[in-house]
């Protein structure tokens, strides 16, 4: 079995800088709450899709949101 | 834009209200079914079963169209988890002598109330015991998965 492979993102800073709450983050990204608090916290590995939904409301590319450990 | 909490659960108890009203109807009505012939109570049985499974079916497949992906990957985690340990605990529970006496004669109980021959008594005690172990069955696996839906939940907040 392939080893899993750590991820880090910078979404709490890149929210603070936009001064976002992890709702305002939420409700552009159309998921809930706890789902931004999950992958913000890296409980929870987000699908492509969502990464680049996430990477776009930042204005940024997926590798600038998120990172390998 | 993603409705409020207090809405989302609003719009849930607002889905689930015919559920509750069937089944509340159909236990304010048992005495005067205990009352009608056996083939009418089987036909108004089905009828409610019918009717509750399919709105629950509707409502279920609603609201997982409304699930972003982290909830449906807890949905997934829940069922799976929570549904295969209330199967091994239903198995289990009932392997125990006491646990299986007690549906026998919960059944058994239940079926002399309304009288009849030996025979038929028998018949329908075997059945209403067959029911009660699956129906623990159904409220083991759902006590699993609320319990794994917790725990999913406890681990991403």
């Amino acid at each position: 079995m392939a080893p899993d492979l750590d991820m880090k993102n910078r979404i709490r800073v890149l929210r603070a800088e936009k001064g976002w709450s992890q709702a305002d983050l939420a409700e552009r990204v159309q998921v809930s709450r706890n789902s931004i608090n999950a992958v913000e916290n890296g409980k929870f590995d987000p699908s492509l899709p969502l990464a680049f939904r996430i990477a776009d409301v930042f204005g940024l590319k997926i590798e600038d949101v998120f990172l390998r450990d | 834009m993603n409705p409020s909490k207090p809405m989302r659960r609003m719009n849930i108890a607002l889905w689930m209200a015919p559920v509750l009203v069937v089944i509340g109807a159909f236990f304010v009505s048992l005495r005067w079914l205990s009352r009608l012939d056996d083939a009418i109570v089987l036909a108004v049985s089905a009828v409610a079963a019918i009717s509750v499974m399919g709105w629950s079916l509707l409502v279920s497949i609603r609201h997982h169209g409304g699930l972003d992906e982290v909830e449906r990957a807890s949905a997934q985690f829940s069922w799976m988890w929570g549904a295969t340990a209330g199967s091994i605990c239903t198995v289990l529970l009932l392997m125990l002598p006491p646990f299986r006496s007690f549906i026998v004669d919960l059944a058994t109980g239940i079926v002399a109330l309304r009288g009849g021959s030996e025979e038929a008594m028998e018949h329908k005690a075997l059945i209403l015991a067959f029911t009660l172990g699956f129906g623990t069955l159904q409220v083991l696996q759902v006590v699993g998965t609320v319990v794994a839906a917790c725990w999913w939940w406890a681990r991403t907040r």
